[in-house]
């Protein structure tokens, strides 16, 4: 294993007395997600900006590519760092293209039109177009997010420090705003690290998740070692958001099922997954009114046939399942099949109201994580963890 | 009472410290700053144009009103005929930087700082930094050179105004003759009033905008509350402050330029 990217060692910082950072020991492989996660005013985003050269700490020492000093000040070799703020930090005075413009016009010799070539490719590629001559109070929030990402990414940045790039989005802008982290990071090859207390959503695009707590890294590790952790008060934080929308489903959660998963790959074979297919699966938004209506009757149908099973686990708003043996005196895939077939043939056929359910059933052994149950369909290689396909 | 005494003098002491620091940064600033002439430009219009209108409106009437008070007293004496070297004088050596310099802490400096501490609460000022932009260099280095252009030329129009405001009370609305007027203003203005006056107004600028912006700049260090009521108490305290500076400043280079 190489040496990491960032690396943080044993910082502190304390603002009038009260130490916010009390040893941070922290590091970032090149090329990965790792979001810092932790109660409100626990120093994440000091955390940050002591990163970003923006904050001056105590002790210690942070570490970019090995190299001491971080920002733009230290010459042309040391890594490119972008910082995307809380609140975008878009200049209000400038117009969108003028905003993504600026760090090139006033940090390098590159000429005007060289620059206006540079910003309009970059606008192409983030689809950006409509918005460059847009003054940001003129701009939604999500749409300052993505100009403040391309004022961010047009240094081609090596590293990129997003301060909960989510804050005061709805949850359908929540899930675009991670999946552009991702799909950007993916596509402009930088490292990202990020301040996040969007669970679950910001998991899905993570490789590491770090949580801070009291001054110090309490964990560290990947987004399933989270989800599986037996730390008290990392439990409740985590599994705070899935608790409630499980709560309402009246079932088990996904964090639940995270927590079972050895019991169940130990006492159970298969995993029966029924399905909503109404819409494409969008993580961790809210519950619709009909659709969570149609949930419950799903699972209501389902219930009966699940007694002899585990319980009944909430993956999501379209996904439930339960885990049961194979060897049932009735095959309980068809019989969770046929429940759901006369809900289905119950429901009015209509675009907006209708909502088909399937099921089928997962080897449990040939899953990897329970996250898998999930995200088959964005997995082709997983295709073949499909036992028999039965829909309904 | 000692300890308070105490207390005061180190921040006292520790503010003037910070804001001799500021300043020197932001000159500083300005040998690595890109496209210094377009922002300085820039800065000229936002402080010179826009105060233009306030300072030639007051500059009127303060040379309207010191024409007709001018024009009673002196004619009680029987000395009405040196209403003009008195109306230019009075502009000239005082009221023309020190009013034109109040009136751009009104309307320039209320605005440098509230605009600067907007940036500050909204993470702009972090951003620049992140950039690799001196934020000292670029929001306040081109307009501490600019107040040093637009001072003394709207101390110019203020006197100027002044002075045909004077002329206009003094002969158009008193029974004064315009002759007389200009020929005591020729007589009675010597070239040390015009550069002493504009001595001061090059002093006023330069510590107005500093003042203004060195408040905006630390909005988030020195207010009480974030967000807006820390934006609007670094805009008062700009204000009395560059206000009070102006004052004290006057007092002290009128004492030594006589």
């Amino acid at each position: 294993m190489g040496t990491p990217f960032l690396e943080i060692k044993g910082v502190k910082k304390a603002f009038n007395g009260r130490v916010v950072l009390d040893g941070i020991d922290l590091s970032v492989d090149r090329g990965s997600i790792t979001t810092i996660m932790g109660k409100s005013g626990i120093g994440k985003s000091v955390l940050l900006k002591c990163i970003a050269g923006l904050v001056d700490y105590d002790e210690g020492e942070i570490l970019l590519d090995g190299q001491r000093c971080i920002g733009a000040h230290c010459g042309e070799n040391s890594p490119r760092l972008s910082y995307l703020f809380q609140q975008n930090a878009l200049f209000d005075s400038m117009t969108a293209a003028e905003n993504v413009a600026f760090p090139l016009a006033e940090t390098t010799r590159m000429r005007r039109r060289d620059i206006r070539k540079r910003v309009k490719e970059l606008f192409q590629q983030l689809d950006l177009g409509d918005v460059a001559s847009k003054y940001p109070a003129e701009m939604s929030g999500g749409m300052q997010k993505r100009v403040a990402l391309a004022r961010a990414l047009i240094t081609h940045p090596q590293l990129i420090l997003f301060d909960e790039p989510t804050t005061g989005l709805d949850p359908q802008r929540k899930n675009s705003v991670f999946t552009m982290v991702a799909d950007y990071r993916q596509r402009f090859d930088f490292t990202a690290v990020m301040v996040s207390h969007d669970i679950p959503e910001a998991l899905f695009v993570s490789d590491r998740v770090a949580w801070i707590d009291k001054g110090h890294v309490r964990f560290v590790g990947s987004p399933t070692d989270l989800e599986l952790t037996r730390d008290p008060e990392l439990v409740e934080f985590v599994h705070h958001r899935n608790a409630l929308l499980s709560d309402l489903a009246g079932q088990q959660g996904r964090s639940a099922l995270f927590a079972d998963w050895p019991d169940l790959r130990k006492n159970f074979d298969e995993f029966i997954l029924a399905r909503c297919a109404t819409e494409r699966r969008r993580p961790g938004s809210d519950l619709g009114l009909k659709r969570f209506v149609s949930y419950r009757e799903a699972v209501a149908s389902v219930a009966e046939i699940a007694r002899d099973g585990s319980s009944i686990y909430f993956l999501d708003e379209r996904h439930f399942g339960f885990a049961v043996k194979s060897k049932s005196d009735r095959p309980p895939l068809a019989a969770v099949a046929q429940s759901l077939r006369d809900l289905n043939a119950a429901q009015p056929l209509t675009v907006l109201t209708s909502y088909q359910w399937s099921a089928r059933s997962y080897r449990l052994n040939s899953l990897p994580s329970p996250s898998a149950l999930w995200t088959l369909e964005d997995l082709p290689a997983l295709e073949s963890a499909v036992v028999p396909s039965l829909s309904a | 009472m000692i300890a308070a005494t105490g207390r005061f003098t180190i921040n006292l002491a520790r503010e003037c410290g910070a804001f001799a620091l500021f300043v020197i940064r932001s000159l500083w600033a300005l040998l690595t700053l890109r496209a210094f002439f377009r922002k300085l430009a820039r800065s000229i219009y936002e402080m010179g144009v826009r105060c233009a209108p306030i300072i030639f409106t007051v500059g009127c009437f303060t040379g309207l009103v010191l024409g007709l008070q001018g024009y009673f007293t002196l004619s009680r004496l029987g000395s009405e005929y040196i209403l003009g070297s008195t109306v230019a004088l009075a502009l000239i050596r005082e009221l023309g930087p020190v009013l034109s310099a109040l009136m751009i802490v009104g309307q320039a400096g209320s605005a440098l700082a509230a605009e600067i501490g907007i940036q500050r609460n909204s993470e702009q000022i972090d951003a620049l930094e992140t950039i690799g932009v001196n934020p000292l260099g670029f929001l306040v280095g081109p307009r501490l050179i600019a107040a040093l252009i637009v001072f003394p030329l709207h101390t110019a129009i203020f006197d100027l105004v002044g002075i045909v405001g004077g002329y206009v009370s003094g002969t158009m609305i008193m029974s004064m003759d315009g002759g007389v007027y200009w020929q005591s203003v020729y007589d009675g203005v010597g070239r040390i009033d015009v550069i002493n006056g504009f001595k001061k107004s090059l002093a006023f600028g330069f510590i107005v905008i500093a003042i203004c912006a060195f408040e905006g700049f630390n909005t988030h260090r020195k207010s009480a509350q974030p967000g807006a009521r820390g934006v609007s108490e670094s805009t008062t305290r700009a204000v009395v402050f560059s206000s009070i500076a102006v004052l004290a400043v006057d007092f002290v280079i009128t004492s030594l330029l006589g």
